[in-house]
């Protein structure tokens, strides 16, 4: 039954990395699926595997072996530009840096990923997403112009604007202080709940997890669950 | 022109004259200009600094625009990581480097035939249409190349850059 709704399975898992004459284990066999309406947090220290992680569950880069099934699809024998379409539609990152071009309005952000398909912007479901996250009242500023929750929240309307089914968020609140932390948790909580989307949220702020419904720490390359 | 002593030169028209002096002999008035102390060195001096100067704003203009693009480097890697196709982004590149190349041509186009005008008489000024069309073409060219590198890095970024 449940099985039925994961959007994302990881079937054995491996990534390494040749370096120099040594091979990294940098994902070590890993076995996962997350549910829609799922919002999933991975915590573990500075080197341990959790980008490598994120970009293997976001078809960044492909395992060295195993398994990975995006909404079903098997993305594991797809080539640059598979990936690239898989990633448009079905994925959406919300990273670290803020994921905005620093010459584009707010507006002119989501409008790019539009034009990129060849279609016009989708103003109703822009609108939308500009009135669930609050900010409205910035679409003519650029990034520059932006506080770091606001720039975050734009680069999370971005996200979400070609409506993917899978979030994945790495370290999204890295500058912001608590409040502005918490308030952006909460709305990428409220994609998973409301919207049903699988959210995968790499963080090292423990505080964030009462938010999650599955914690895991990445340690050494082994995923496993948080007791 | 009875006394072939005192004349030593004559410029004329029309190289059909008989009555001059046996011991003058004929030249193209272009052949004797060159004659002059100095005149030959001057205008090779002038040219070289001018195909120098032609040659390295090309060089430059071709370097500028690569530059701008790999500038943007970690906004492209972005843009992959989201699934923006490269077909878009390549192209993207292309007509603005197209836009900017030309743009910039016509305005230096312009600016020198209004500096001519503006000269007037004080200084030689002369629009020769052959020499504008090949330097103008020479900077497209010299921008296409710019753009054609830059479009080989963009194809080329790794978007797992985008997340670290
Ligand atoms: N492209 C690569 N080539 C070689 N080694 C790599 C590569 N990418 C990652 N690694 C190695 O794999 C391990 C895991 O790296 P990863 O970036 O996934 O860690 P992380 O948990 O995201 O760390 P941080 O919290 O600092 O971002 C590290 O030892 C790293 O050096
Ligand atoms: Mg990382």
């Amino acid at each position: 039954m449940a099985k039925e709704k994961a959007l994302l399975q990881m079937i054995d898992v491996v990534r390494d990395f040749k370096q120099g004459g040594e091979v990294v284990h940098a994902l070590k066999k890993t076995n996962l699926s997350i549910m829609a309406g799922q919002l999933v947090a991975i915590i573990g220290p500075s080197g341990s595997g959790k980008s490598t992680f994120l970009t293997i569950a976001g078809g960044l880069q492909l395992p060295t072996s195993g398994v990975v099934l995006i909404e079903k699809t098997d993305i594991t024998n797809m080539n640059s530009k598979q990936l690239s379409d898989i990633r448009l539609n079905r994925i959406g990152f919300i990273l670290q840096s803020s994921n905005l071009v620093p010459f584009l309005s707010v507006d002119q952000q989501l409008e790019l990923r539009s034009r990129a398909v060849g279609q016009s912007v989708n103003k109703v479901s822009r609108d939308k997403i500009f009135q669930e996250l609050g900010i409205e009242s910035l679409r003519s500023k650029y990034p520059s112009e932006l506080s770091g929750g606001e720039r975050q929240r734009v680069a999370i309307a971005k996200a979400i604007y070609g409506d993917p089914n899978i979030i994945l968020a790495d370290e999204p609140t890295a500058s912001l202080d608590t409040k502005k932390a918490f308030e952006v948790v909460e709305i990428i909580a409220r994609q998973a709940k409301d919207h049903k989307k699988a959210v995968i949220m790499v963080t090292h702020d423990e505080r964030l997890i009462k938010y999650c419904d599955v914690v895991y720490v990445m340690k050494d390359g082994i995923l496993s669950l948080k007791k | 022109m009875k006394d072939s002593q005192s004349l030593s030169a004559a410029v004329i028209k029309d190289s059909n004259v008989s009555r001059l002096p046996e011991s003058l002999s004929f030249q193209t008035i272009d052949d004797y200009i060159f004659t002059l102390p100095g005149y030959g060195a001057q205008v090779a001096t002038f040219g070289t600094m001018i195909g120098f100067l032609i040659f390295i704003s090309s060089f430059i203009l071709a370097i500028f625009i690569y530059i701008l693009t790999t500038q943007k480097k970690n906004i492209f890697g972005i843009l992959k990581a989201e699934g923006i196709p490269n077909r878009y982004i390549s192209r993207s590149v292309q007509s603005q480097v197209i836009l900017l190349a030309t743009t910039g041509m016509l305005i230096g186009l312009g600016l020198t035939v209004l500096s001519g005008l503006g000269f007037g008489d004080k200084l030689p000024f002369m629009i020769q249409p052959v020499f504008f069309l090949i330097i103008s073409s020479l900077f497209l060219i010299c921008a296409a190349i710019g753009g054609i590198a830059s479009v080989r890095v963009v194809t080329k970024i790794d978007p797992v850059g985008a997340i670290g």
